[in-house]
């Protein structure tokens, strides 16, 4: 699919307010790189456990539509952008590697969009690819909704990055998750990605309530695991839907006839709507019951934005602090990964740095 | 040129620039009792303004207010202005703006209805989102256009509820995009509700849940059995509004309630048979609790102490923790 009205080349990072977001899924413009693009993932907070990912903010808007996407009501300024600088985001990204080379970096491209959808218009996955195949103490996450894969397919890849994949029910893509890959088209990519010998990640998030969402859930997880060999797994995160409270507005004007927003819900401390954590605990216990079946002790299985008796609930343990969900991080890759060349993990530092 | 116009031949509430004035004289305006007073003293002196058409027909720019009071009073003509037939739409409309400054921005609604009234007129979009929306203090994005255009179509009795409760623009498109049914419904009840905006809102929020949820219709709902109970209460408007806001909380709640009820239980019992006060999150996100007993002297300690030992606390407080 080939959804822009327009494609252009522009020399400002900024343009004029003129549209709203969803006309600016249309328009891709490729853009030069103003000011830092990399930071720490935006989720971060006190009162739930991150994992303090950082992001390179390389492209802002998708083509997308997810009924759920906290884009809708966080951008409105009319186009979707690619930073078409890759020299100049690597430069970012190896003085930000240099000044704590302690430190495992784990950095996405996803913070502001999908990492492969735009993948046949910019190639900017494939650069980035082999610029982090020259780097040590650094992954490179790509996440996508898509199966825009056949571009990075043959990229020197060193095993530097991770594909990874939002993953939900076939029930919950095609209802919620608007012009993205079907499932089945996500299972290929994941085979063929699988096959040129990426490390792999896995998404489910967000976790829906839905009719059916038992058999879904558990449906998914064997169907990944018929292509996703388990020792090529890096990590796989879990959470359940959550959104501001005037989010739920946008979404029920945007997607009138979805239901997301129906079900019992609380406002929680960071400001944001969950399940009742009773409900999420029933999600999570169920999906991480079917993942026990099937992954690798290697693999860094992990909680975004809960609360620490969440993961003590449901793993037996939790990290004391995001410094230490770091950590930990950088312990189980260096094992399964050890081409990455990943400095020796210091706990103090993880956790005395936590914050940068 | 000035000229006396008779009334007859001026195109009032569907003139070109009408934006919604108010056209019922003396109306909701307070400041019309002193133009009245005015009007019968000294006659109505300023000239009208209008604007010739090219079909010869006069459309009313400003005085409304004039205009109203005459109609009343049975006056057949007013002394009027014709605009220089140069002036672009735009131009006028500035001066409408001008003229109307504070009704125009006294609300999301009136500002709505002037932006409209600019696109109506064929006035260029960049002129209008450059321009007009600025002056009306909306930002200058062409969403604003769209917006202005869905608010302006709400029903008249709904505009104008939301114009004397000073909603905003971002309430009005939210309003905008639900059941004109269920706003009408719940307006309907308005002598029996304390609808401030946040409470209307708020109403409307839970009620259109509802009916999503249940596949109801807004008659549907208010006909419920403990909706109308509620509605036929004897409590004040206010206590019957929070009465009907919890209601449906409660409705949309269930397992929180339900939860948060068990524990309410377990806590009223502990703080009858130890004087133990417990306090935690109803939320039920923080698996904590917080716990507090009364102390006036430091002999007190040791047998405060001795509370916390006892079996019936540990029991009661790990029922809890385990339910947060």
């Amino acid at each position: 699919m080939k959804p822009f009205k327009s494609i252009s080349k522009s020399d400002s990072d900024v343009t004029p307010n003129k549209k709203n977001y969803r006309e600016g899924k249309r328009h891709l413009e490729f853009i030069p790189k103003r000011g830092e693009k990399m930071d720490t993932c935006a989720t971060i907070g006190n009162e739930y456990i991150c994992c303090n990912v950082k992001v390179l903010k390389s492209v802002s808007n998708c083509p997308y539509d997810c009924s759920y996407c906290f884009l809708q009501n966080y951008l409105n300024d009319g186009k979707t952008s690619v930073v078409d600088d890759i020299d100049g985001m690597m430069e970012e990204v190896k003085e930000k590697l240099a000044s704590q080379p302690w430190r495992f970096f784990r950095i996405g491209t996803w913070e502001l969009g999908d990492s492969l959808a735009l993948e046949d218009e910019s190639g900017q996955a494939r650069a980035l690819i082999e610029r982090f195949a020259e780097l040590d103490n650094v992954v490179l996450e790509l996440k996508t909704k898509s199966a825009n894969v056949d571009n990075i397919l043959t990229a020197d890849h060193q095993g530097k990055t991770v594909v990874s994949w939002s993953m939900n029910t076939e029930d919950m893509i095609n209802k919620e998750e608007h012009l993205t890959a079907s499932l089945d088209q996500r299972i290929k990519a994941i085979e063929k990605v699988a096959e040129a010998g990426y490390p792999l990640g896995f998404h489910f998030d967000p976790m829906i309530l839905h009719n059916g969402w038992k058999d879904g859930y558990s449906q998914l997880v064997s169907r990944i695991f018929e292509v996703a060999p388990a020792q090529q797994i890096a990590w796989i995160s879990i959470g359940s839907l959550r959104f501001n409270p005037e989010m739920k507005r946008k979404m029920q004007m945007n997607f009138p006839r979805s239901k997301l927003t129906l079900n019992e819900m609380v406002l929680g401390p960071d400001g944001k709507m969950r399940y009742i954590k009773a409900e999420r605990l029933k999600m999570y216990q169920l999906l991480y019951d079917e993942l026990q079946r099937h992954i690798s002790p290697f693999t860094t299985l992990y909680f975004c934005m809960e609360r620490w008796d969440v993961w003590k609930s449901i793993f037996g343990y939790s990290p004391d602090s995001i410094g230490h969900l770091d950590y930990l991080f950088a312990v189980l890759m260096k094992k399964q990964f050890p081409n990455l060349k990943i400095s020796e993990p210091d706990l103090n530092l993880y956790k005395k740095h936590q914050d940068s | 040129m000035q000229v006396n116009i008779s009334l007859d031949r001026l195109k009032i509430a569907d003139s070109k620039y009408y934006c919604g004035q108010d056209l019922t004289w003396p109306g909701e305006n307070i400041q019309n009792k002193k133009l009245e007073r005015s009007f019968k003293t000294a006659g109505i002196v300023m000239p009208l303004l209008v604007q010739i058409d090219k079909n010869g027909d006069f459309h009313l720019v400003d005085g409304y207010r004039r205009v109203a009071f005459a109609l009343v009073r049975g006056l057949k003509s007013l002394p009027s202005l014709a605009l220089d037939s140069e002036l672009t739409a735009a131009m006028i409309l500035r001066i409408v703006f001008w003229e109307q400054k504070d009704n125009i921005l006294r609300s999301a609604i009136e500002k709505s209805k002037f932006i409209h009234k600019a696109v109506q007129l064929d006035i260029d979009e960049k002129t209008i989102i450059n321009e007009l929306l600025p002056i009306v203090e909306l930002r200058d994005h062409k969403e604003n256009l769209k917006i202005c255009k869905t608010i302006s179509s709400l029903p008249a009795s709904i505009q104008s509820f939301c114009s004397l409760k000073k909603f905003s623009l971002k309430q009005c498109t939210w309003l905008s995009s639900l059941s004109l049914d269920l706003i009408q419904n719940l307006l309907s009840h308005q002598h029996l509700l304390n609808l401030s905006a946040s409470n209307f809102m708020e109403l409307l929020e839970l009620m259109s849940d509802e009916l999503r949820a249940n596949n109801l219709t807004p008659v549907e709902l208010l006909l419920e059995s403990e909706v109308s109970a509620i509605l036929r209460n004897s409590q004040s408007s206010n206590d019957r509004t929070e009465t009907l806001k919890h209601y449906f909380k409660e409705k949309r709640q269930p397992t929180l309630n339900r939860i948060n009820r068990e524990i309410e239980k377990i806590s009223e019992e502990l703080s009858r048979t130890t004087g133990m006060k417990l306090r935690w999150d109803t939320s039920l996100e923080k698996k904590e609790i917080e716990v507090s007993l009364r102390c006036s002297s430091v002999d007190d300690l040791p047998t405060l102490l001795q509370t916390f030992q006892k079996n019936e606390v540990k029991e009661s407080i790990g029922s809890i923790l385990d339910r947060l």
